[in-house]
């Protein structure tokens, strides 16, 4: 026993700092692993099950999640309805059946339509076929386009010329009326042609419906997909989901507003922190006098990284949004109130909120990276002839920059990671345009603007009866992992570069 | 080769206006309450070398610092007595330190190379002056590393990083970066200390040939050095001025006890 006792007193004290660093290493990983696997089934391909219940007045066709546990859940398509239903019954063996023929159809607006058959222009469904009608579908649509750029100018045109008061039957007015109808009429020839193309689709209870295949965004048979197939289409998931806008009403839509928005405020935030923060940090290292009030405004710096984020979401909402912006608004886009331009949470306003947050942390990695540069450095600078700034200039600073990459670093991983404080100065459930776009000037800082953590915190308290909505909060926190770590990464490496040039030198 | 200049070279009390680059009246240094330099009176005569000696902490650094008022970087430093340089006190407020700078090189006892290119190295003083033509640049670059008996051994890296050069190349690369600039006065405190015999003679003669128009002051702990190649020598103990010469006297005949016991090297 007491042997024992003094082995394992033994083994403790030399390694209990190698334990630690195991467990951590462990509860990280496995972290990661559980992100990165109940992710990754969002874009997997599951199979479509006949089910057979007594509540179901025929066999419906279905997901099935759970199978085996005395309760499954299921999420049916009821044809009636033509929506997604979610139940949750036991089912037995007998009850579920797999049929190669299955097709599952997403519509443009993110709907799922499960179906037993589909036949396209009469013949039965195959994938050639498919991609001639998806293609010809494509040729209307791009006709249709063309069509509108001709049509819009047009209209505006005519709108201007009734706003002057020039009668109609002016013969400027009477060609242009003419020529919008041909144009028109050239539109509606198109849009009829493009709804010929039609699908039918057979339900799981023998009813059929038609479908225009304008309409259909994508078809899979999962039933029928070999592994290198299924594969394949997950990609094609991915990548549709990352790229492809967010419809508010569905649950599968892309997530790309989102991820724009989060990238575009995180560099925003980065353009405003770092100057400040690293003038800040040189104002307080190189130039500040060494007296009380100074080291008191450090002490006060570095406790600020200490105040839990919503206060600073408090903050920005008061000082900000209802202070400066309704400002700016009164003075410079006076002729649109009441409705605010400025006077409301949005990207810039987070962004600069975020900067906040993070700017102590510039700060205090900056004051770190210059106190490391030695003084004999600044001296040989001097004696050149060198003014105090061009040494901190072309000496200091460039000694400085792996430290104010550290910084950098930290608050990227900081300011991509906080939701709360965002939730209070612009970041929303659903924003219908995204901050940057074609319009002048281009760049709509006022806009709010759609973040991945926000997303994450929707999915979990609002939208969890949908079928995918727990798999879609993983995938959006694992492409937060992902956008955070190549951020960081990204740092990393400049940082690496900057070190190994200057590490002879310190 | 002294001798080749002996005939020349007037005492040091006869100087006129004219042969006087520096002159110090008064100086006493203090960092915080310690009293580093004290009541320091001496004139350093222009195109000559001057050589500062005496024991390790007795003020020798603390002096040519004063010259190009490096000194003032420190936030305890505080000085009474003036410099004057060619006519004026380099302590008056309208003095552009920046500039007094450049016209008064310094090599610094232990080499500091930025971290940079060799070749930024040298251009570094250079490129705060004014644009300067890359082929101009390039030239003067060339010019300072040669004068500095460093070209040879860096023709082929010029953009290699300066940090890769030994103690001794690096410190001529800090004599090399000061001359870019062409100072009037040029303080090097202990140049040769990390160099072979060869180089060492390679930057003796450099500096016979730099006092043409240059004014040097060069600090050394080598009695040898200092007697056969400067034209006048100071020495220093404790923060006084103890005896300053024509170097062949003050080695030869020493009025000062003190002087005799440390070139003699009974202690120090
Ligand atoms: N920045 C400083 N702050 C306080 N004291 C200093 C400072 N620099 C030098 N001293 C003091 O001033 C005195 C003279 O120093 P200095 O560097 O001028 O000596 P030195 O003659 O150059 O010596 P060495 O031959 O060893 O280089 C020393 O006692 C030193 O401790
Ligand atoms: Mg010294």
């Amino acid at each position: 026993m007491i042997m024992s006792m003094s082995w394992f007193k033994r083994f403790c004290a030399v390694n209990i700092p190698l334990v630690a660093t195991a467990l951590l290493t462990l509860s990280l990983l496995s972290i990661l692993l559980l992100v990165i696997s109940k992710g990754m089934t969002h874009f997997s391909v599951k199979p479509i099950y006949q089910v057979s219940h007594s509540s179901f007045a025929s066999p419906v066709l279905g997901m099935v999640q759970n199978y085996g546990a005395k309760e499954t859940d299921i999420f049916w398509f009821d044809p009636i309805a033509k929506e997604l239903q979610s139940s949750r019954m036991a089912l037995s063996e007998q009850q579920i059946t797999l049929h190669q023929q299955t097709f599952v159809i997403k519509t443009r607006t993110g709907k799922l339509l499960f179906a037993q058959g589909l036949m396209l222009d009469d013949a039965p469904f195959s994938k050639e076929a498919w991609q001639r009608l998806l293609d010809e579908n494509n040729a209307f649509t791009k006709q249709i386009e063309q069509l509108n750029s001709k049509i819009y100018p047009l209209e505006l045109r005519f709108a201007q010329y009734s706003e002057r008061n020039i009668p109609l039957s002016a013969p400027v007015f009477a060609r242009l009326q003419a020529e919008l109808e041909t144009l028109h009429e050239q539109k509606r020839h198109l849009q009829k042609k493009q709804q010929q193309n039609r699908t039918v689709i057979q339900f799981s209870d023998g009813a059929t419906a038609d479908f225009p295949v304008s309409k259909i965004a994508l078809i899979w048979q999962p039933n029928a997909m070999s592994f290198g197939e299924k594969m394949w289409f997950s990609m094609g998931e991915f990548w549709r989901f990352i790229t492809s806008d967010h419809q508010a009403v569905s649950g599968s839509a892309g997530i790309f507003p989102a991820l724009f928005g989060t990238v575009l405020m995180v560099f925003l935030m980065t353009v405003f922190v770092m100057p400040i923060g690293v003038l800040t940090a040189i104002y307080l290292h190189e130039y500040a006098p060494d007296n009380h009030f100074v080291s008191g405004i450090r002490v006060i710096i570095i406790n600020l990284a200490g105040i839990p984020s919503i206060v600073y979401g408090v903050f920005g909402l008061g000082l900000f949004i209802m202070g400066l912006g309704t400002q700016i608004d009164q003075i410079f886009y006076a002729q649109n109130l009441p409705s605010p331009t400025f006077g409301t949470p949005g990207i810039l306003w987070a962004s600069i909120t975020m900067a906040l947050l993070t700017l102590p942390t510039v700060i205090v990695a900056t004051e770190e990276g210059l106190q490391q540069v030695p003084q004999t450095l600044r001296n040989g600078a001097l004696a050149l002839g060198a003014t105090k700034y061009e040494a901190i200039r072309f000496n200091v600073l460039p000694m400085a920059s792996p430290n104010i990459l550290t910084g950098a670093i930290l608050s990227i991983a900081r300011a991509a990671s906080e939701v709360a404080p965002l939730l209070l100065v612009g970041a929303v459930i659903y924003a219908p345009t995204l901050p940057v776009d074609d319009i002048f000037p281009y760049l709509h800082l006022e806009r709010q603007f759609m973040h991945l953590g926000v997303l994450i915190f929707d999915s979990v308290f609002h939208s969890a009866n949908t079928f995918d909505s727990q798999s879609m909060m993983f995938a959006i926190c694992l492409l937060l992992i992902i956008v955070v770590l190549s951020l960081n990464v990204l740092a990393a490496i400049l940082r690496a570069k900057l070190r190994r040039r200057y590490e002879r030198y310190s | 080769m002294v001798k080749l200049f002996k005939s020349t070279k007037p005492a040091l009390k006869k100087l006129t206006a004219e042969d006087i680059s520096v002159e110090i009246s008064d100086l006493s240094v203090y960092f915080g309450k310690k009293s580093v330099l004290r009541d320091i009176s001496m004139v350093i005569p222009k195109h000559r070398i001057t050589s500062f000696i005496g024991q390790s902490g007795c003020g020798k650094t603390t002096l040519i610092s004063s010259m190009n008022r490096m000194n003032d970087l420190n936030k305890n430093h505080r000085c009474t007595g003036s410099i004057t340089i060619d006519g004026q006190n380099i302590h008056s407020k309208k003095i552009n330190v920046a500039k007094l700078r450049t016209q008064v090189g310094m090599v610094f006892q232990a080499p500091n190379p930025f971290p940079m290119s060799i070749y930024d190295n040298v251009a570094f003083g250079l490129r705060l002056q004014k644009q300067i033509p890359r082929r101009q640049l390039d030239e003067a670059v060339e010019r300072a590393l040669k004068n500095a008996v460093l070209w040879d051994e860096v023709k082929d890296q010029l953009f290699a990083s300066a940090s890769i050069l030994s103690g001794g190349q690096q410190q001529r690369l800090m004599i090399a970066r000061a001359l870019a600039l062409k100072p009037k006065i040029l303080l090097l405190d202990e140049p040769t200390s990390a160099l072979d015999p060869l180089a060492t003679l390679h930057i003796e003669e450099l500096m016979q040939t730099l006092k043409k128009n240059t004014t040097i002051v060069m600090i050394t702990h080598n009695m040898q050095q200092a007697a056969r190649l400067s034209d006048y020598t100071a020495f220093f103990h404790q923060g006084e001025l103890v005896e300053y010469a024509d170097s062949d006297k003050l080695f030869t005949q020493p009025k000062h006890k003190q002087t005799e016991d440390y070139i003699t090297g009974r202690y120090g």
